[in-house]
């Protein structure tokens, strides 16, 4: 068995980091600890717009890109129907690029930012309407 | 006076960058944003989710927010601003106060991605912000300090006890960390000194997560006392006057004013000039302030903060000299504009902190701004970011206006304050404009040269009076 005072002890030092998830694993056994960072959660990244609608907004600073080098992505586009969990764009700072999904099922009715813009925390990307 | 000086500063300055990302918000960042622009200076206002709404943030030619409300995920985040500094091509970083302003591993941080730090370097940070390192090294300059320990205490208490003895009782027993009232304690007798240290020890490292703590003799009476600096990296060090600040509530500063009534002006001139050496001597760069405590016509070293004050305006308005220009003048490797000579103050000035608090309870007051009407007219000033309609976010500091005169001397800036503080209107919050009027009609205040406990005695017999 694991000591539940390292677990704590651990938890507490990753909780203060930007670790999202931890894997050890021990002759004895594995811990894995899965950590929900405050901004997924956070209502103002996901607040709707009226019943329907919804605005997805960035989790963090960066340049907007609906491309990247290493992974194929289909630029969004109004009209669009995207599925609860695709990946949408990505936040680009130097050579991060810091993935963008939707958190609903819906379709796409107004891109609000474009390839290349400077977005700032919980700026909005764009509008959908939730299925 | 001061447009031949500014257009001189126009063309004497290079250029070493063009764009300032200002990392602050509210009045301040404000002000920032205008010495930016009066220089040609592009401007980046960064700011968090709760801030949208500031007028900084429409004026600037970049904005990016770069986190939630929380201080700790958006102005004290020293990553969020270095990554939007680099996103935003920023090519130098304004503190502001507060905040990061005084962090030695953020100016590091900053001048580490290439871009210049309007402020101190990380290392002077660090060699001033240490109390006992900033005594001996003010010592050495020649600047009076409080008498006390050299250095901080020994766990020994024989050798404590022998230490009270020589600095004499009542002492302050403080943590070397400490700051804005916390972590210290008054020792008056020799009994209570062992149990002072202990507890003082436990909370600086529960407080500030250093349990050193050092001995100081205690002021019973004294005024607080600071000289406004400047430096620039050509070894020129100059002294703008005195600043009396001893209008406070716990620590916290409500009105300033320069020159300091009653104190001999070769007094503080021989002051002003052991700060300006000490400068030269420590290769200090950039704005900076020596806080003294004054009584019975001595000065005593406290603390130098090395950054802009909050109350750098009164010492604008009777020198003529904008600060914020000169700190980013001499952050651009330019010289500074003035010489210790051409500066002459003239006439007296007086600046009240306006709070959006209860005037007596001071609780923090947010709120929409219903109504807003700044005063006006010759010798008034008022820095502010307020508009109506501008929301003040709970998460800051309660400060929200300054509001400075200028006369030409005490008794006409008093009057011109306590006619502005009529005519200033904020309606749909609390604000402590009513406890500033009362402040100003004080007999003693209006006297002069009341100390720093006045204002505390003077709320608790406010609040016993039936």
């Amino acid at each position: 068995m694991i000591d539940q005072n390292l677990i704590k002890l651990l938890t507490g030092r990753l909780q203060a980091s930007d670790v999202t998830q931890f894997e050890c694993h021990w002759p004895q056994g594995s811990l894995r600890l899965d950590f929900s960072r405050g901004h997924e959660d956070d209502p103002q990244l996901s607040a709707p717009v009226d019943s329907n609608k919804h605005l997805v907004k960035a989790t963090c600073m960066g340049r907007l890109c609906f491309e990247h080098p290493l992974v194929p992505l289909k630029p969004i586009c109004p009209g669009d129907h995207i599925e609860k969990g695709q990946l949408l764009a990505f936040l680009g700072f130097d050579q991060v690029f810091v993935p963008l999904y939707a958190k609903h099922k819906g379709g796409v009715t107004r891109l609000m930012m474009k390839q290349n813009d400077l977005v700032g925390y919980a700026d909005p990307i764009l509008e959908m309407e939730i299925d | 006076m001061l447009e031949t000086r500014c257009l001189k500063l126009k063309e004497m300055i290079k250029m070493k960058f063009n764009s300032v990302l200002i990392a602050n918000r509210g009045e301040i960042a404000l002000r920032i944003m205008r010495a930016c622009r009066f220089l040609g200076l592009k401007t980046i206002a960064v700011y968090s989710e709760a801030d949208k709404q500031l007028a900084h943030v429409q004026m600037a030619d970049t904005a990016l927010c770069i986190g939630p409300p929380n201080p700790g995920d958006s102005y004290l985040s020293r990553d969020s601003i270095l990554v939007a500094a680099k996103l935003t091509g920023a090519q130098a970083v304004h503190p502001g106060y507060g905040f990061l302003s005084e962090d030695s591993l953020f100016s590091q941080a900053v001048q580490g991605a290439g871009l210049t730090f309007v402020g101190p370097s990380a290392d002077a940070i660090d060699r001033i912000g240490d109390k006992i390192r900033a005594k001996q090294v003010m010592a050495k300059a020649g600047v009076p300090c409080v008498p006390g320990s050299e250095d901080m205490i020994p766990d020994d208490i024989g050798e404590c006890k022998k230490i009270a003895d020589q600095v004499g009782f009542p002492l302050m027993i403080k943590a070397v960390s400490g700051g804005g009232g916390r972590g210290m304690r008054i020792v008056r007798q020799p009994k209570d000194l062992v149990n002072a240290i202990l507890v003082t020890r436990q909370e600086a490292a529960n407080a500030f997560g250093r349990s050193d703590v050092y001995m100081e003799r205690f002021l019973e009476h004294p005024r607080h006392i600071e000289i406004q600096v400047l430096a620039d990296t050509f070894g020129n060090a100059i002294w703008l006057g005195a600043r009396d600040c001893s209008m406070q509530r716990r620590h916290q500063k409500l009105i300033e004013e320069t020159p300091p009534p009653h104190i001999p002006q070769d007094l503080i001139a021989t002051l002003g000039e052991q700060c300006a050496n000490a400068c030269k001597k420590i290769n200090y760069i950039g704005a900076g302030t020596f806080e003294f405590l004054y009584e019975d016509g001595q000065f005593y070293f406290i603390e130098m903060n090395t950054r802009l004050q909050v109350e750098h305006p009164v010492t604008e308005m009777v020198t003529g000299i904008d600060i914020v220009v000169e700190q980013l003048t001499i952050a651009q490797g330019d010289p500074l504009s003035v010489t210790q000579e051409e500066i002459r103050p003239t006439g007296h000035a007086i600046e009240c902190r306006i709070n959006a608090e209860h005037p007596w309870k001071f609780l923090p007051s947010p709120g929409r701004i219903k109504k807003w009407y700044s005063p006006g007219g010759p010798g008034v000033r008022v820095d502010s970011h307020l508009y109506e309609n501008y929301n003040i976010p709970p998460n800051y500091d309660s400060l929200i206006a300054k509001l400075i005169t200028l006369g030409s001397d005490r008794n006409d800036a008093l009057n011109r304050m306590k006619a502005a503080l009529n005519e200033m209107q904020i309606e749909g919050i609390d604000t402590t404009i009513a406890l500033q009027k009362a402040l100003i009609q004080d007999p003693d205040f209006q006297k002069g040269g009341i100390d720093i406990h006045y204002l505390d005695h003077w709320l608790e017999n406010k609040r016993n009076r039936p």
